[in-house]
């Protein structure tokens, strides 16, 4: 019995098997429950922490097709109106280019760092009140349409509703844009923006609104992918998606919708020491897993986002690289604060307590991913591991729950999807936070929704009986918590009246330094750990295996990606 | 004959309003909707979610919505993808063309197979090859069809490297019509194995019961070879049979291409009806229902026209 138990801990250990089926294999031994219990929870801190490289092979070269396998459909081929991960990180990045962007492929990892592109530099009026945006001149979008402040005030028309200061909007105007964009334009309080010269354009704010521009890359190419305003003046906003012409270093080729998109070259790009080093990208939809694995082996496509974890250990052996890196997602949970079990902070504190993060990412995730410490996104430079969120401790949280009057636990009901975006394994997952709880008395019912029903349900937040919820989100950008924390927030879905956080949020907005600004959030995210309405649980690595013929690939640190110093080996 | 062709034709009007009115009536009950679907987490946002609604129609009653889309579908216009931004009937055509693709070597599969075993097992009745034939075909017809294709591609792509794992076309080589081919051999083979199953059993006991009849006995005692006695005799009284059958596969293989399309990555209708569900695009699902269900009454029309050429009796009645 002996050497079977050792067995199947090594297995545990090293990820081979999940903590479900060490217990099956366990008992079918003879151990009793309480010795494999403990068996499992002192297990995780033996596992060794995985680690992956963020980078392939780097060499000088260029040319080539790279063919790239995602998880999912891209949408929308519309900077504006994209609003799935897969569009922006692979499709719409490569084709348009934002007024403020971000250093992704530097190998060294850099935090929130604003790369200026078709923005050359960005000024801030001393009340910060008034951004001055300087464009890089002698820029044409692919069309030939000159790339300039015109330009950027027709784009920005497209999004930014004006009938809420009393004034008409312009005939590009779409409601799709201005509602996908609103968790921006709403807090941002823009009043005007004007062009004074060609290359010049001004963004006034009603008051300082600290994450401005570390916020406009948000959301893909956020709030400022540029488009050519020809194309919509041809063809109205159905042409700019059918058509898409953007600055970027790749062009719009042919696409076949939810099946295959093809991007070449951009032979003229604006800044020819950053031009595209690939000839041609083709972006296939395989929405299975097992597929997308068997099209890299057989070698029908050079990158798979989203490989399985339990395929990653081989694909390495077999001589493909996976790379993975920290990047803004969150997968987190909300409780619901009108359930009375969760009024008393210590129950919330034991329910935390009781979640065993560390070894929820290296055992049932398989290293693919980290336990979360705060509730900024590990690339957002207000992240930090000194939040004092409390560690994994059983008979802490007993005890905690034992003070609060609820020694026998209770019961509450986890809303979860079965998938999603960026949401990872959500049912193992809320299973394991199940498994979890019940070490200490807390019963949790599961109802598991489909993605888009979910998202309506999420939405709507969370009704009378349902105890918890989960999400998965994240920015690089500071201002994140205003999302889910924020009081009057729409995505405070567990409904939280804790105007602490207003306070702290308004003054980390209003401040006018960045120092000042990031210790405000860093002060949100602490008052969360005490108070735990949002459980930071862990942060995906995002695996993605590529194969040894791609050359220059840095994984992302962020959910977009930018393939333009990506070549293929023939 | 003339005038059931034409009530049969005449009667597909009725049968397609009946269909999308069913359809529009289901994508309206599932919960969610295209605007939080197009929205994505800014669906958190209500007033976001009731302009983008308003935008689309959307809070118009349900009898004016689908009077507004009827009179547009009557007219061709289908509309435009809420999930793509493009025109459905741009979107569904090709993909149209790739699913018959599918769905004809499919058929090609199941009915040359199904035949090959049915008669050979007929034939060679109670002999370990029908017993194992049989076996066979049970476990087709009732594994998985996702499953069986990923063992195929496990197997003839992977393993021996034999025949590409996805696609119709080769994504770095070209579409020839040979690539094409190449390409269809293995989910071609996975769709088919339920019609091919089920076409052999019904062929392998139309013959048991055929190849007792007195006219069978008759051919032999005329002396004719065996083969005719098989195929002149014995196989073209049960065609009328095998074909009422394989029409109705034609619209399983049609509509069952869905699991094939996903596993291999064809570009089909299958898939995009699946991903305009997630999406809730009404608009493309409620195009692509109808055009499934129209290819549908198209095949089971010339199935049962096919029917009568062959058996007079069924013409007369």
């Amino acid at each position: 019995m002996g050497q079977r138990i050792d067995d199947a801990l090594t297995d545990l250990v090293h990820g081979k098997l999940s903590r479900r089926d060490f217990t099956v294999r366990a008992a079918a031994t003879g151990l009793s429950a309480a010795a494999i219990g403990a068996l499992l929870r002192a297990t995780p801190a033996a596992a060794a922490e995985s680690a992956f490289p963020i980078t392939g092979p780097m060499q000088e070269g260029s040319g080539g097709t790279l063919v790239v396998g995602q998880e999912s459909n891209w949408d929308v081929l519309d900077p504006c109106l994209g609003t799935g991960a897969v569009t922006w990180r692979t499709c719409l990045y490569q084709i348009y280019e934002s007024l403020v962007s971000r250093d992704m492929d530097n190998p060294q990892g850099l935090v929130d760092a604003i790369t200026p592109r078709i923005t050359k530099s960005v000024d801030r009026s001393p009340d910060g009140k008034t951004y001055t945006f300087h464009l890089q001149d002698g820029i044409a979008f692919s069309d030939g349409t000159p790339f300039d402040a015109e330009a950027v005030i027709w784009n920005v028309g497209r999004q930014w509703d004006q009938s809420k200061l009393g004034r008409k909007n312009p005939p590009q105007f779409d409601t799709t844009a201005a509602a996908v964009r609103s968790w921006f334009w709403n807090p941002a309080q823009v009043v005007n923006v004007t062009a004074p010269d060609r290359y010049t354009v001004v963004f006034e704010l009603a008051k300082p609104f600290a994450p401005f521009v570390s916020g406009m890359p948000e959301s893909g190419l956020g709030t400022m992918g540029m488009c050519s305003p020809t194309v919509w003046k041809n063809g109205g906003t159905p042409a700019i998606a059918a058509h898409p012409v953007g600055t970027g270093p790749f062009l719009f080729d042919s696409q076949s919708p939810g099946d295959q998109l093809t991007i070449v070259k951009n032979p003229k790009y604006w800044n020819p020491a950053q031009a595209a080093k690939a000839d041609k990208i083709i972006f296939k939809a395989l929405t299975d897993s097992a597929t997308r694995v068997a099209a890299l082996r057989g070698g029908e496509v050079h990158v798979i986002f989203a490989p399985p974890a339990q395929e990653l250990a081989g694909l390495r052996r077999d001589g493909f690289i996976v790379t993975a890196r920290p990047n803004p997602h969150l997968w987190y949970l909300q409780l619901n604060a009108n359930e009375p079990y969760w009024k008393d902070r210590r129950v919330r504190q034991a329910f935390f307590m009781s979640i065993n993060r560390s070894a929820m990412a290296r055992l049932l995730m398989r290293g693919t991913a980290l336990p979360a410490v705060s509730v900024n996104g590990r690339t957002c430079p207000a992240w930090t591991d000194k939040a004092g969120y409390p560690k994994h401790d059983i008979a802490a949280a007993k005890k905690l729950l034992a003070e609060a009057g609820f020694a026998k636990g209770f019961e509450t009901t986890f809303q979860i999807p079965t998938g999603g975006s960026g949401e990872m394994d959500p049912v193992a997952m809320a299973e394991w936070i199940a498994s979890d709880a019940a070490h200490i008395g807390i019963k949790i019912k599961l109802q598991t929704m489909e993605w888009i029903t979910y998202l309506h349900a999420w939405a709507a937040g969370m009704k009378a009986g349902i105890g918890l919820n989960q999400q998965s989100w994240g920015m690089t950008s500071i201002y994140w918590p205003n999302l889910p924390l924020r009081t009057t927030s729409v995505l405070n879905v567990g409904h939280q009246k804790d105007t602490r956080f207003d306070v702290l949020l308004d003054a980390a907005n209003s401040a006018l330094d960045e120092q000042t600004a990031i210790a405000k959030y860093r002060a949100v995210d602490a008052l969360n750990a005490q108070e735990l309405w949002l459980l930071p649980i862990v942060n995906d690595l995002a695996p993605v295996a590529i194969s040894p013929k791609v050359r220059n690939f840095v994984h992302s640190s962020d959910w977009w990606w930018d393939f333009k110093k990506v070549w293929v080996q023939s | 004959m003339l005038r059931y062709v034409v009530q049969r034709i005449v009667s597909v009007i009725p049968t397609l309003i009946g269909v999308s009115l069913v359809t529009f009536g289901l994508l309206h009950l599932v919960p969610g909707g295209p605007a939080v679907a197009m929205l994505g987490m800014a669906a958190s946002d209500p007033k976001a979610v009731a302009a983008v609604t308003r935008e689309l129609g959307l809070d118009r009653p349900l009898p004016e919505q689908y009077w507004i889309w009827l009179k547009r579908a009557v007219s061709g216009d289908f509309g435009m993808s809420t999930e793509f931004h493009v025109p459905v009937s741009g979107l569904l055509i090709p993909k149209l063309e790739h699913t018959l693709i599918l769905t004809a070597g499919s058929l090609v599969y199941a009915v040359v197979l199904g035949l090959a075993i049915g008669i050979t097992t007929a034939l060679y009745h109670r002999s370990l090859f029908d017993r194992v034939a049989m076996l066979i075909t049970l476990i087709g017809a009732s594994a998985p069809v996702f499953w069986i294709g990923l063992l195929l591609s496990y197997l003839f792509a992977i393993r021996l490297g034999w025949l590409p794992a996805l696609g119709m076309t080769s994504l770095l080589g070209g579409s020839s019509v040979l690539i094409v081919l190449r390409h269809l051999i293995l989910p071609a083979f996975a769709n088919s194995i339920i019609s091919l199953a089920v076409i052999a059993r019904i062929v392998r006991s139309g013959m048991l019961e055929a190849l007792v009849q007195p006219y069978i006995l008759a051919a032999r005692a005329r002396g004719l070879p065996r083969w005719r006695q098989v195929v002149v005799h014995a196989f073209r009284n049960i065609l009328p049979d095998a074909i009422n059958i394989t029409g109705l596969q034609v619209g399983f293989l049609f509509g069952g291409a869905l699991f094939v399309e996903v596993v291999f990555g064809w570009p089909g209708l299958g898939y995009l009806i699946y991903s305009s569900i997630q999406a809730r695009d009404y608009v493309t699902m409620q195009a692509a229902v109808l055009m499934v269900s129209a290819a549908f009454i198209l095949v089971n029309l010339m199935a049962d026209l096919a029917r009568m050429a062959l058996d007079p009796r069924e013409a007369r009645a």
